[in-house]
C-alpha cells in the first residue's frame, strides 16, 4: 500500500468489482422488469388511445344513424324476398286498365336468376330485375298517365329503358278496333320496362 | 505590584536571524528573553558572543490557571550560571514575586528586558544587601524579616519565610539579594526549601529556542542533523523544526481544554500531520532524521498513542538519564510533583542515538497513506449506499409501473368489447352505404329522362306530329356485340325525336326550330341536375350518364 499506484489500482478493481456486482444482481434485473413492464404501459396506452378514437367514431356514427337507418329503410322497401313475374304482369295489366287501355305486358327477362350472373353493383348488396315488353297504341294523354304510373309510383321501381312512340296507319289502328277518325291522336308505343328489386340481406350474406 | 517593559514579541525562526545581526553588532551585551504561554513562563539571559551565543541565566515557572490552589504543586525554578538558585510552587503570587524581583536585578545591570509580568496578590518584600560579613547580614535579615511580620502579616495566620535568591554582581561589587514571603502554606515553604537546599545542577532548557542555542553549542560540523522537536502540554502544543542543524520552523498552537483523552491525541496528531504537511511543501528535499515528543501533560502515554495514529516511531524525550538529583530528592520527587524539565534531549539526541535518514516526505506519505485507506472506505461505503439509494429508487419506479398495470388491466377486455361494437359499426355503415349508393344510381337512372319525354308528349298533344320517338339506352357497339347487359340499367340515355309538322314549310320549320331550342335547352338543365344530383364527376360524365339527344324534321313528310 506505500505505492499509491497500487493502491488506486485496487480501490479501482474493488469499486469496479462492486458497480458490476451491482449491475448484474441489482439494477440489471430491475432494467429488465422496466423495460418490460413499461412496454406492457405503452402498449395499454396505444390500447386506450385506440379505445377512445374508437368510441369516438362510434359515438359519430351515432349522432347520425338515424339518416342511414332511414335510407336502409328505404331501401328495404324495394326488397323482395320472393320475387313474382306473374304478380308485376297482373300490376301493369291493372295499370293499363285505369287508364282504359288493355295491356299485355310480354315477359322479356333475359337475365338469368341465377344469383352468380346476377350483375355485380356493389359487394354487398345485389339487385334483379326483370323486364317486359308492352306493345300498344297511346293517346298522348294516356301514355303521360301510364308512364307517370309506372315510374312514379312508390311501391315498384321501374326503369323505363327503352320507349318507341311511331305514327301509325289506318290498318293497325282498325286491326286493333280504334276507329280512324282519331288517328292522329294514337301512337303505336313500344316500351321496354325493367322491374328493378333488390335481394334480402340474408340471400346476399349466402351469396 | 506590576512592573511594565518594553516589549517585543519574537517568532521561532526569527529568533535565530536576530541572533545572527545581533550578535555581531552588541558582541558582549546581555539580552533577556521571556517565553510566555498559556500555563507556563520561562525567562533567560542571553550572552551575545560571535560565535556562540551564551546562556547566562534560566528561570521557568509552570502552572495552572483553573487550578491556583495551593495543594496544587507545579514548579517554578531558576537557574543562575549553571546553578539553580530558587524554586517554588507555581503560584500566581510567587510567580510575580519572582518575576518582579528577576526583572528588578535584569534591568539593573542590562540594556533591555523584555517582559510581561502578570499581576497578583501575594505578600512579599525583597531585600538588597550590599556585600557585608555573614553575621552583619544574618541580623540585617532578621531584622527586616521582624519588620515584614510586623507591618505586613500581623492579621495573617501566614508564615514568613526568607528565600536567599542568590547574589548578583553590579559595578560596584556583589549584592545578595533575598525573598521574603508571606504565603499560607507549610508545604510551599518546604517545597521551595528543598529545591533551594538541594542547589541542583542543571545546564538545560525547556523551550525550542534554548533547545535550539544548546543545540548549536553541541553541535558537532561533521554531523549536523534534521529533527523534528514536539513539546505538548495539556494546554499548547509546540512543534520545532531543525533542518541540518538550523532552527527552520516553530508553530506553536494552543490547545482547547478537553476531557477525552481520545479526542486530545486526535487533535494533537492532526495538528502535527497539518505542521508535517506545511513542511513538506517548505521543505521538500529535507530528511528526517528523528521525531522526538517531549511529553508535559498528564496523559502517560501518549507519545504511543500519538504515534500509532500517526503511524511512526516516535522517540519520547525521557530526562531522567541526564538529570542528576540527590539522593533525597530523588526520592521524594513523585512526591513533590516535580517534573524538571530540562532539555538534555540535544545532548542524547548527538551522543547516543543513531541518524536513520528519513525524508519528511515519506514520513507524509505514510501518513496521506493510512489517510487514503480511511476515504477509500468511506468513498466506497458511501459509493455502496449510493447504490443501494439507486437500486430504492429504481425499485419505487418499478413498483410505480406495477401499479399503472394493475390499474389498467381490464383495458384489454374493454378494447375488445368496443373494438367489436366498431367493427358492426362499420359493417353495417358499409352495408347501408353501399345499399345507399346502388339506390341513388337507380332512382337516378329511373329520372333521368322522364321530364324530357313528358315536354315531347305535350308537344305532339298541341302541334307537333312526331313520326317517331325513341328512348333508349346507350349502348356502344362493342357492348352490344358483347352482350353486355349487365349494367344496362345505368346506362345514358340516348333519345331521338323524328317529327313532321302540319303547316306549310317556312312556319313549319321556325315551330320545329323553336320546340328544338327550347327542348335542347331543357335538356341541358336537366342532363346536369340529374348528373349533379347522382354526384357523376363532369369529367367522366361522358363514359358514367349522360344524355344524348338527336332531334331531326323527316323531310318530304309536310303538308
Amino acid at each position: 500500500m506505500k505505492k499509491p499506484i497500487v493502491f488506486y489500482f485496487v480501490i479501482a478493481i474493488l469499486f469496479l468489482s462492486m458497480n458490476g456486482g451491482a449491475y448484474l444482481f441489482l439494477f440489471a434485473p430491475c432494467l429488465e422488469q422496466y423495460v418490460k413492464q413499461q412496454d406492457d404501459i405503452d402498449a395499454k396506452k396505444r390500447q386506450k388511445k385506440s379505445i377512445t378514437s374508437n368510441q369516438e367514431e362510434i359515438h359519430k356514427y351515432r349522432m347520425i344513424e338515424k339518416s342511414y337507418l332511414e335510407n336502409n329503410a328505404f331501401y328495404e322497401k324495394w326488397v323482395r324476398k320472393n320475387f313474382s313475374s306473374t304478380e308485376i304482369k297482373v300490376y301493369l295489366h291493372e295499370l293499363g286498365k285505369k287508364v282504359g287501355l288493355k295491356i299485355e305486358p310480354e315477359d322479356k327477362t333475359e337475365v338469368p336468376e341465377d344469383p352468380s350472373l346476377l350483375p355485380p353493383t356493389t359487394e354487398v348488396v345485389v339487385h334483379a330485375f326483370a323486364t317486359y315488353e308492352i306493345n300498344a297504341f297511346f293517346t298522348p294523354e294516356q301514355l303521360k298517365n301510364y308512364l307517370y304510373s309506372v315510374v312514379d309510383n312508390q311501391e315498384k321501381l321501374f326503369l323505363l329503358r327503352t320507349l318507341e312512340a311511331a305514327a301509325v296507319s289506318t290498318d293497325a289502328l282498325t286491326s286493333n278496333n280504334i276507329e280512324v277518325s282519331d288517328k292522329d291522336k294514337y301512337m303505336k308505343v313500344r316500351m321496354i320496362l325493367d322491374y328493378v328489386y333488390f335481394l334480402p340481406a340474408e340471400e346476399e350474406k349466402k351469396e | 505590584m506590576s512592573t511594565s517593559f518594553e516589549l517585543k514579541e519574537w517568532h521561532g525562526k526569527e529568533i535565530f536571524c536576530w541572533y545572527q545581526e545581533e550578535a555581531k553588532k552588541y558582541k558582549g551585551k546581555t539580552e533577556t528573553f521571556v517565553e510566555i504561554e498559556k500555563n507556563r513562563i520561562i525567562l533567560s539571559e542571553i550572552l551575545l558572543e560571535k560565535k556562540k551565543p551564551q546562556i547566562c541565566a534560566v528561570f521557568s515557572a509552570s502552572y495552572k490557571e483553573e487550578l491556583m490552589e495551593s495543594s496544587h504543586m507545579s514548579e517554578a525554578f531558576v537557574v543562575k550560571k549553571g546553578k539553580m538558585i530558587g524554586s517554588s510552587e507555581s503560584l500566581q503570587g510567587t510567580l510575580n514575586c519572582l518575576l518582579e524581583f528577576m526583572a528588578q536585578e535584569l534591568k539593573k545591570v542590562y540594556r533591555q528586558v523584555y517582559l510581561i509580568t502578570p499581576s497578583g496578590t501575594f505578600l512579599y518584600k525583597i531585600l538588597n544587601f550590599p556585600d557585608m560579613p555573614d553575621a552583619d547580614m544574618k541580623a540585617a535579615l532578621k531584622a527586616e524579616i521582624q519588620g515584614f511580620e510586623e507591618s505586613k502579616l500581623k492579621e495573617e495566620p501566614s508564615v514568613l519565610k526568607s528565600w536567599c535568591l542568590g547574589k548578583v554582581e553590579r559595578k560596584e561589587g556583589m549584592n545578595t539579594n533575598f525573598l521574603l514571603l508571606g504565603i499560607p502554606r507549610e508545604s510551599i515553604f518546604s517545597y521551595i526549601e528543598i529545591l533551594g537546599e538541594s542547589k541542583i545542577s542543571m545546564s538545560g532548557f525547556s523551550t525550542p529556542q534554548m533547545l535550539y542555542f544548546y543545540y548549536l553549542n553541541h553541535q558537532t560540523q561533521e554531523k549536523k542533523q534534521s529533527f523534528i522537536f514536539v513539546e505538548l502540554t495539556d494546554y499548547s502544543l509546540r512543534i520545532s523544526f531543525f533542518q541540518n542543524g538550523v532552527l527552520a520552523f516553530i508553530r506553536y498552537i494552543s490547545l482547547p481544554k478537553w476531557t477525552e483523552e481520545n479526542r486530545f491525541v486526535r487533535n494533537v496528531s492532526s495538528q502535527i500531520h497539518h505542521s508535517i504537511l506545511y513542511l513538506n511543501q517548505q521543505y521538500p528535499d529535507a530528511n528526517l532524521d528523528k521525531f522526538i515528543l517531549f511529553n508535559r501533560t498528564s496523559v502517560g502515554k501518549i507519545t504511543e498513542s500519538i504515534a500509532s495514529e500517526l503511524e511512526f516511531n516516535i522517540e519520547n524525550f525521557d530526562l531522567t538519564p541526564f538529570v542528576a538529583y540527590p539522593d533525597d530528592l530523588s526520592s521524594r520527587l513523585e512526591e513533590y510533583h516535580i517534573s524538571p524539565v530540562a532539555p538534555l534531549y540535544a545532548y542524547n539526541l548527538l551522543a547516543k542515538n543513531e541518524a536513520i535518514p528519513l525524508p519528511i516526505q515519506e514520513f507524509d506519505i505514510r501518513i496521506q497513506a493510512k489517510a487514503r485507506i480511511k476515504a477509500a472506505i468511506i468513498f466506497l461505503v458511501l459509493w455502496a449506499l449510493v447504490l443501494g439509494f439507486s437500486y430504492y429508487q429504481i425499485q419505487d419506479v418499478v413498483n410505480a409501473q406495477k401499479k399503472i398495470l394493475d390499474a389498467t388491466e381490464d383495458i384489454k377486455q374493454k378494447q375488445k368489447a368496443v373494438k367489436q361494437e366498431l367493427d358492426t359499426i362499420n359493417t353495417e355503415k358499409a352495408l347501408y352505404l353501399a345499399r345507399y349508393n346502388a339506390l341513388k344510381k337507380i332512382l337516378h337512372a329511373k329520372s333521368r329522362w322522364l321530364p324530357l319525354f313528358y315536354n315531347a308528349i305535350e308537344a305532339k298533344m298541341s302541334s307537333m306530329l312526331f313520326t317517331r320517338l325513341t328512348i333508349s339506352p346507350f349502348v356502344t357497339k362493342e357492348e352490344q356485340q358483347n352482350a353486355q347487359i349487365d349494367s344496362i340499367l345505368l346506362k345514358p340515355a340516348r333519345i331521338e325525336i323524328e317529327c313532321k309538322v302540319r303547316q306549310p314549310y317556312a312556319a313549319s320549320l321556325k315551330l320545329f326550330e323553336d320546340f328544338k331550342k327550347k327542348f335542347q335547352d331543357l335538356y341541358d338543365i336537366v342532363a346536369e341536375k340529374a348528373d349533379s344530383a347522382a354526384k357523376i364527376d363532369p369529367q367522366t360524365k361522358k363514359e358514367e350518364m349522360n344524355f344524348s339527344l338527336t332531334i331531326k324534321l323527316k323531310k318530304g313528310q309536310q303538308q
